[in-house]
């Protein structure tokens, strides 16, 4: 029985000492959080106090209203969410084909061309920006959401190197046993391989839709009618050359980051579900 | 019979054809930073101009000002420039020297009456020639400082010192700002300072550098801050300099009377922390303190003479016109319309620059307070020098500004700092690039 | 039976290539030609306001030999990626394992800390110049409760990197989410055929999780590598490279050249010598992975 209790006890400590780490870590997380909460809801003269005043004298819950008037927000917040779904559309599905070819398939040149893609992502954004910039000025794509969408269906390497490292995970027997069953490639492909990655899914998607609603350069450079920026370019007009407002600012980024958590929120679902592989021999 | 029905025939096709070249708005892109309330603005001027000028459509391309360079060189790179660009002089300098600005000289001598501005940059004027268009505001340099520190300390103010006393000077201001650095709280560290110490150029070290006299001036008039641009090299060890950052920096290290860099944990500047009683800035923390301070007085002065009272001053435009424009008298009246009467007054009641039309720079409404000491602004103009940007300006100020931040941290003595300045400033001057 | 397996060897071939298709064309269209440009322009003086004029190795040497600044910001980057890549690592996979147990409010500790990911970056630039404040920062005010002085932090050249690395670490939660996925991912029955055996948890740790969350870990090491040689945007809006270029870093420096001083030439030579360190470090990653990265199926 003794033995049983210290038992108990050493898993409840554990336990309560995990409650404790991970409270602490909580807290410190999301000091910049609350403290755009509280900046949000500021006077201009009050933001300056410092250390912060954590619960402003006023709440200034006009601040969010006057976002909408000292820059087309509404307008910003309506172009984000056209291009972002749009692209995360793309991401995914082409992310994933993609994954599906180079962690599966076999064919010349397969991982010569896997490193050419992975190598794409190591030079600096700065030195290919006017050549892309150019290539889409002939395409006649400037000021048009195009390059911000299109590319987004042709696969994206960071999503395709996870979704490949998940799909390696996965025993092959299971596409045997469907190619046994005249399962053609893609079939295995969707019916067996893409059920099974939900949890490396879930993260593309939250993911692609941050990557993507956060993402500023590319709206900068490619867009000049105000009307069609999108909520991140919106978010650095708050800061002029001389001075940032920031009261204001931190009132549109709280609106910025607020369908962020709940798409968060809501994926959790997919994170807590394991996956069993059922039909295989031990 | 026919030949007269013929020529009225080709009368009116001709009146229609010229009308509807005409009548047809032609567009101009005019690309500027800012955002927000300066630009709702801007807007209202720009709809004022449309209406002067209906056969003009303005196409207001605004970039947040971080990223806004990066933006028009790729622009430019791409074959995609705008007409009009809103620049600073360093990019505008740049330009000229590319060739990609147009040469205004006629449109300006036409339409612009040099006895109502105030004296013009040299920038813009090369060899008697007019490029991009002229500056359209001017910032300097004055002493910021909080009236009510001065008055529960009993001390007279800076404008006091200048203008009743006489002497406003750097011995002076050490003793002021000795007086106002306190311990508040009575917990044995120091709350408050007199003034504040930057590792910049622009509002930091090089303000200094001129009221010690020690600034290099090319021949024709202009200074280039401490490089000598014939021999292409620093002169930041040149003795005025020396003594100029050897006082600046003593302020922190050891006077005492300043701050060490990243000491103050606050929001916005020192001075509206209330952590400094006076300070250099530019002047359009005027307008930034107009709407920002509201606790306290706050007012602006001369920097204390040194051996010399001067300061430099930066002259920015709204728009220059770029060189391969399809439609330069439109961008022209553009241009031209920013120097006018309506944008200028803007700038008068805003504060955010100085005007450069003179009924603007002394109209009432510019010398409204705050601050209530404007006229100081008048009067820096006088004693000011333009600063002429040369290639490789901004590089080799930074690296020896960072060189210089060793010695204000206490990292190392001035007379270290300022070699390595003249080491890491001289290689980057001649660095092929 | 030869021409047969040939002739499927060829269908998986075609199919293959098909697969990777969206990327293939994405790449041939808009990815490999500024690849190329900017090889091209590494080796030519180009001012951005004119015509690129070719200069053949002038840059280089000019980086290699002259540039003062250049070593230093290499250096400056080394030191960040070589000391926060492994720190992020290890953060963001303990991190995912504290948060995969049963306890209570699961789903909302996993929001929180997630959220710095996607916290305004303006914001986080601010409370975190707070943190490190010298006088009156969190970071001090804790360790002045254990009677230690803290340093200067962002405010001291010898320790704003470690600053930087420090604050890194507080962005685990997206490593954590990929962690998190690979742990969801691990069969089920593969604890239960241990848990029969009598293994201990430890041994479960050791012999089951770790070994399935080598691809995850594997993901997380390359990309932590390719991204921390880019390391850029915290040092740009907090630092802007100083005090006295100690956080100066490889890229910072490179816009600077590009979109500050006007030599993008320069710029792109830079560029290219950094892409020619990250692709050795990575092809040697995927060497090593041989050794210890495990998946379950390999062709």
């Amino acid at each position: 029985m003794r033995h049983k209790d210290s038992r108990f006890a050493k898993i409840r400590t554990l336990k309560i000492i995990t409650y404790i780490i991970v409270t602490l870590g909580a807290f410190i997380s999301i000091i910049p959080f609350l403290w755009m909460l509280s900046t949000s809801l500021k006077t201009p003269s009050e933001v300056l106090l410092f250390p912060p005043k954590w619960i402003p004298s006023r709440p200034m819950f006009s601040n969010y209203r006057e976002i909408f008037n000292f820059l087309p927000f509404f307008t910003f917040i309506k172009n984000s969410v056209i291009v972002t779904f749009a692209s995360m559309v793309g991401q995914i599905i082409s992310s994933s084909l993609v994954a599906f070819g180079f962690g599966r398939m076999r064919f010349p040149g397969r991982d010569a061309l896997f490193m050419v893609m992975l190598s794409t992502l190591m030079l600096p954004y700065a030195v290919t920006m006017i050549p892309v910039y150019v290539i889409f000025r002939s395409l006649g794509w400037l000021n048009t959401f195009k390059p911000l969408i299109v590319p987004a269906f042709l696969g994206n390497p960071f999503f395709i190197f996870l979704l490949r490292q998940f799909i390696m995970s996965i025993p092959i027997e299971l596409d045997e046993a469907a190619k046994i069953d005249g399962c053609s490639s893609f079939r295995i492909f969707y019916q067996i391989i893409i059920p099974l990655c939900k949890p490396a899914l879930t993260a593309v998607v939250v993911f692609s839709f941050v990557g993507s609603w956060n993402d500023f350069l590319a709206p900068l450079i490619y867009l000049s009618d105000i009307e069609k920026y999108t909520i991140s370019v919106g978010l650095r007009m708050f800061q002029g050359q001389y001075g940032t407002y920031f009261h204001l600012l931190m009132a549109a980024s709280t609106v910025a980051l607020l369908p962020v958590l709940i798409l968060f929120f809501f994926a959790q679902r997919y994170f807590i579900e394991g996956i069993t592989l059922t039909g295989l021999k031990g | 019979m026919r030949s007269y029905k013929l020529i009225v025939a080709f009368l009116v096709l001709s009146l229609l054809l010229s009308s509807s070249v005409y009548s047809a708005p032609v567009t101009i892109r005019w690309s500027t930073w800012l955002s927000g309330e300066s630009l709702a603005e801007q807007q209202k001027l720009i709809d004022m101009f449309e209406k002067k000028y209906p056969d003009i459509k303005v196409k207001v391309e605004t970039t947040p000002y971080s990223e806004y360079t990066a933006k028009l060189f790729t622009q430019h790179a791409a074959g995609n420039a705008p007409d009009v660009m809103h620049t600073t002089i360093y990019f505008a300098d740049e330009y000229i020297r590319k060739g990609l600005l147009l040469d205004v000289t006629k449109y300006v001598k036409k339409s612009i009456d040099f006895k109502k501005y105030v004296k013009f940059s040299p920038i813009y004027v090369r060899e008697g020639k007019i490029w991009g268009g002229l500056e359209t505001h001017n910032q300097v340099y004055p002493l910021f400082y909080n009236v009510n520190m001065f008055k529960e300390a009993g001390l007279p103010t800076p404008n006091d010192y200048y203008y009743i006393k006489k002497k406003w000077d750097l011995q002076t201001f050490l003793e002021v700002a000795k007086k106002l650095t306190r311990d508040v709280n009575g917990d044995g560290k120091i709350d408050v300072w007199g003034t504040y110490v930057q590792s910049g150029w622009e509002t930091g070290w090089f303000p200094f550098v001129l009221l010690f006299d020690g600034e290099w001036r090319y021949p024709d008039g202009g200074t280039s801050t401490v490089v000598d641009v014939t021999s292409r090299k620093v002169t930041i060890d040149t003795p005025k300099v020396v003594d100029a950052l050897k006082f600046y920096i003593g302020l922190i290290q050891q006077e005492k009377v300043a701050p060490l860099p990243g000491e103050l944990a606050i929001m916005g500047t020192p001075l509206e922390a209330k952590k400094v009683a006076m300070m250099i800035d530019g002047s359009w923390m005027m307008n930034i303190y107009k709407a920002r301070i509201k606790d306290f007085e706050w007012d602006i002065a001369h920097p204390p003479k040194g051996t010399v009272l001067r300061t430099h001053i930066d002259a920015g435009a709204d728009g220059l016109v770029w060189a391969g424009t399809k439609h330069p008298e439109e961008a022209w009246k553009l241009v031209e319309f920013f120097l006018g009467e309506e944008v200028q007054m803007a700038k008068a009641r805003s504060k955010l620059v100085i005007p450069v039309l003179r009924s603007a720079l002394y109209s009432k409404e510019y010398l409204t307070a705050p601050p209530r000491h404007i006229k100081v602004i008048h009067e820096m103009i006088g004693y000011s020098v333009p600063i002429k940007p040369f290639e490789g300006m901004l590089e080799v100020l930074d690296g020896m500004s960072a060189e210089l931040e060793a010695a204000m941290l206490g990292k190392k003595s001035v007379d270290e700092a300022i070699k390595a300045a003249v080491e890491v400033g001289n290689k980057i001057l001649g660095l092929k690039r | 039976m030869e021409k047969l397996r040939s002739k499927v060897a060829k269908k998986e071939a075609i199919e293959g290539f098909l697969f990777i298709s969206p990327w293939l064309i994405g790449f041939c269209a808009f990815v490999a030609g500024p690849m190329i440009a900017s090889l091209y322009l590494s080796f030519t003086k180009w001012e951005l306001l004119d015509r690129p004029v070719w200069v053949g190795f002038q840059n280089f040497i000019t980086m290699f030999f002259e540039d003062p600044l250049f070593w230093k910001s290499l250096y400056n980057t080394i030191y960040y990626t070589f000391l926060g890549v492994p720190l992020g690592i290890i953060a963001a996979l303990s991190l995912a394992l504290l948060l995969n147990q049963d306890i209570k409010g699961l789903s909302l500790y996993r929001t929180l800390y997630y959220l710095p990911a996607v916290t305004s970056g303006v914001a986080t630039a601010i409370l975190w110049v707070w943190i490190f404040n010298p006088n009156i920062g969190l970071l001090n005010y804790f360790l002045s409760l254990l009677h230690i002085q803290g340093p200067r932090w962002l405010g001291d050249p010898g320790w704003a990197k470690f600053s930087l690395v420090i604050m890194s670490l507080w962005g685990a939660g997206g490593g954590m989410i990929i962690y998190l996925a690979g742990l969801k991912n691990i069969p089920i029955h593969l604890y239960e055929a241990a848990k029969i055996d009598g293994a201990s948890s430890w041994q479960i740790f050791w012999n089951i999780t770790i070994p399935q969350l080598t691809p995850t870990i594997f993901f997380n090491l390359i990309m932590g590598l390719i991204g921390a040689f880019q390391t850029f945007m915290n040092a740009y809006v907090m630092t802007q490279g100083g005090p006295v270029n100690s956080t100066l870093f490889y890229v910072l420096y490179l816009y600077n050249n590009a979109f500050q001083y006007y030599h993008m030439g320069y710029a792109s030579s830079m560029a290219w010598f950094l892409f020619i360190i990250v692709i050795l470090v990575t092809l040697l990653q995927f060497r090593l992975a041989r050794r210890w990265v495990y998946y379950e199926t390999q062709r």
